[in-house]
């Protein structure tokens, strides 16, 4: 009892207990909850001062219907404040990530590695994504629609990949630490999630050109199809990420009336879940048209300012062109993530490049 | 005489909203198509023109298509590509991108900056393809460039031609990744012996 009055004594006067790495934020946990269904949790890790840790793991997907496929109609992913993003992709052509030799973790830093390049990747269906990096509200909890579950198949290999960035534009105050629960459905034969995976890549912002626009678009072979979800990605040159309902035939942006998403905060976009799925809708034949606006601003001093955004620059302009690239500070994306449903055989999981 | 002392009075004189005026602000702006060949070599695009189709350092196949334009304000202009399926009336490929323009030699004429760069274009992705009915290597397409300057005056350019894969060191990969129906991540070990290529519908299928 004197031990705990002197506690309580020094917690309340005199100097501030000393923070430990975590700072009293407790790290994202799986769900006990979630018992007849999958969780996978990172170690919590560093993410040291100026750099950029972007790591992929790979796990097998259990077997939870006695060999057969199975359904998951809830995600929830957790991510500790710093997180850039996080993916979980189905792992299809290997190219040089996930080979056997490298087990089931990859580790890159600061663009370096295999787990930094984006050909690695480039016809693996996405899975889901999260941008989240809130101390508050570390989490996305995501029931998907009545009668609408993703199929998993017992044994099939996810990647889930961490980007923690500590730097200029955006800091890790605390440590790094993921964790995935996917929630077994019982439901028996459900509408099944399909996702676009949709990014321009040939993009520039530069210091001579600093208001750039760039918009592409995407179509779904089938029509019939319902949007769940949408979520855009870019960098702190990013002003303002659009995405609206396209009829698949029109060469001009559509109406304001059809936009369904919008991201003004680069570093806090809003995954839109559409609760309701009247108005969704696409066209017969139609799709998305996406937008990415962006205001040229100087590099830091600390990631190296111009020159190292020009060492990026496979054009060598000399112009400080942010350019496609994975690294926060000096390079840029214009990603589209969204959810659609039903998934159908000629439809699938959609990338569009 | 008159209208030559316009127009450089035009080109040379501009106002706060756009100080480089190319050509004649009472015309309306008008463009020619140029595309981007495998060399970096450009061409004016007309009806019946090949488009090359290359690998850009994105992965896939694109065409590169763009515009000379007069009557126009320089600097950032907006620049929109897309090819559409003549059969379905589809648009299989579009992309959009702001491009520095300046005054080519002759001053009469607006062009981008970087002729020879890639980015200067719009980088139109037709392959692989999820919604193409038909080949895209050597099958005719509707081609749509549009341009719209920072005063919003907008030009645009219809054609018809024909995207051809034109890096011989790629062209049995881009032959088959460029035919109906290929999915990215199918194989193209059976090609080109995978099916006959998919005819246009005889109803034509435009809208």
């Amino acid at each position: 009892m004197r031990t705990l009055l002197l506690a309580a004594v020094l917690a309340g006067c005199g100097d501030p207990a000393p923070i430990g790495p975590d700072g009293g934020f407790q790290d994202v946990t799986n769900d006990p909850a979630n018992t007849n269904g999958f969780q996978f949790a990172t170690p919590v890790f560093d993410v040291p001062q100026s750099t950029e840790v972007q790591d992929c793991y790979f796990v097998n997907m259990p077997d939870l219907n006695n060999g057969q496929d199975y359904f998951v109609d809830r995600v929830r992913l957790g991510t500790n404040p710093g997180s850039h993003h996080m993916n979980v992709f189905r792992v299809k052509t290997i190219v040089n990530l996930g080979t056997p030799d490298q087990g089931n973790y990859v580790h890159g830093v600061n663009g370096q590695g295999e787990c930094f390049k984006s050909g690695n990747w480039g016809d693996w269906p996405l899975v889901a994504n999260t941008q989240i990096s809130s101390a508050s509200n570390p989490y996305l909890d995501w029931h998907l629609p009545s009668g609408v579950a993703y199929r998993f198949s017992p044994g099939e290999r996810l990647m889930i990949q961490t980007h923690y960035v500590n730097a200029s534009t955006q800091t890790t105050p605390y440590r790094g630490k993921v964790v995935v629960d996917l929630y077994h459905s019982q439901l028996t034969s459900p509408m099944e999630m399909g996702t676009v995976f949709a990014t321009e890549q040939s993009i520039r912002v530069c210091q001579s050109n600093p208001t750039p626009s760039y918009h592409g678009t995407c179509a779904f072979k089938n029509g019939g199809v319902t949007i769940a979800a949408a979520n855009g990605h870019f960098h702190s040159r990013g002003t303002e990420f659009d995405i609206f309902k396209w009829d698949g035939t029109s060469t001009t942006q559509p109406p304001a009336a059809d936009r369904f998403y919008q991201s003004l905060t680069w570093d806090d976009p809003p995954m839109t879940i559409y609760a309701n799925p009247s108005g969704m809708q696409v066209p017969q034949n139609g799709g998305i048209w996406w937008t990415c606006d962006y205001q040229w601003i100087a590099p830091s001093p600390e990631s190296g300012g111009c020159d190292a955004v020009n060492a990026r620059d496979k054009q060598m302009a000399n112009d400080c062109c942010y350019t496609f690239g994975p690294i926060v500070e000096t390079s840029e994306h214009c990603n589209v993530f969204l959810y659609y449903y039903p998934k159908v055989a000629s439809s699938g999981d959609i990338t569009c490049f | 005489m008159r209208a030559l002392a316009l127009l450089a009075f035009a080109a040379s004189c501009g106002s706060s909203d756009c100080p480089t005026f190319i050509g004649d602000p009472a015309q309306a702006p008008a463009i020619d198509m140029v595309t981007l060949d495998a060399a970096f070599a450009v061409h004016t695009a007309g009806d019946g023109s090949e488009l090359a189709l290359i690998r850009p350092p994105q992965g896939g196949k694109i065409v590169l298509v763009g515009a000379r334009a007069r009557n126009v304000c320089a600097g950032p202009i907006q620049v929109t590509g897309a090819v559409t399926d003549l059969c379905t009336g589809r648009v299989v490929g579009l992309e959009s991108r702001t491009v520095l323009y300046v005054a080519a030699a002759d001053g009469g004429v607006a062009d981008v900056k970087e002729p020879a760069q890639i980015s200067s274009y719009a980088n139109v992705a037709v392959c692989p393809n999820n919604v193409a009915a038909r080949d895209l290597d050597g099958e005719p397409y509707r081609v749509t460039v549009t341009i719209q300057d920072k005063l919003g005056r907008v030009a645009e350019k219809v054609i018809t031609a024909t995207p051809v894969c034109a890096e011989p060191e790629d062209e049995r990969e881009c032959r088959c990744t460029c035919r109906a129906g290929y999915a990215n991540g199918d194989t193209c070990a059976g090609f080109p012996d995978a099916g006959p290529p998919v005819d246009c519908p005889a109803d034509g299928g435009m809208p």
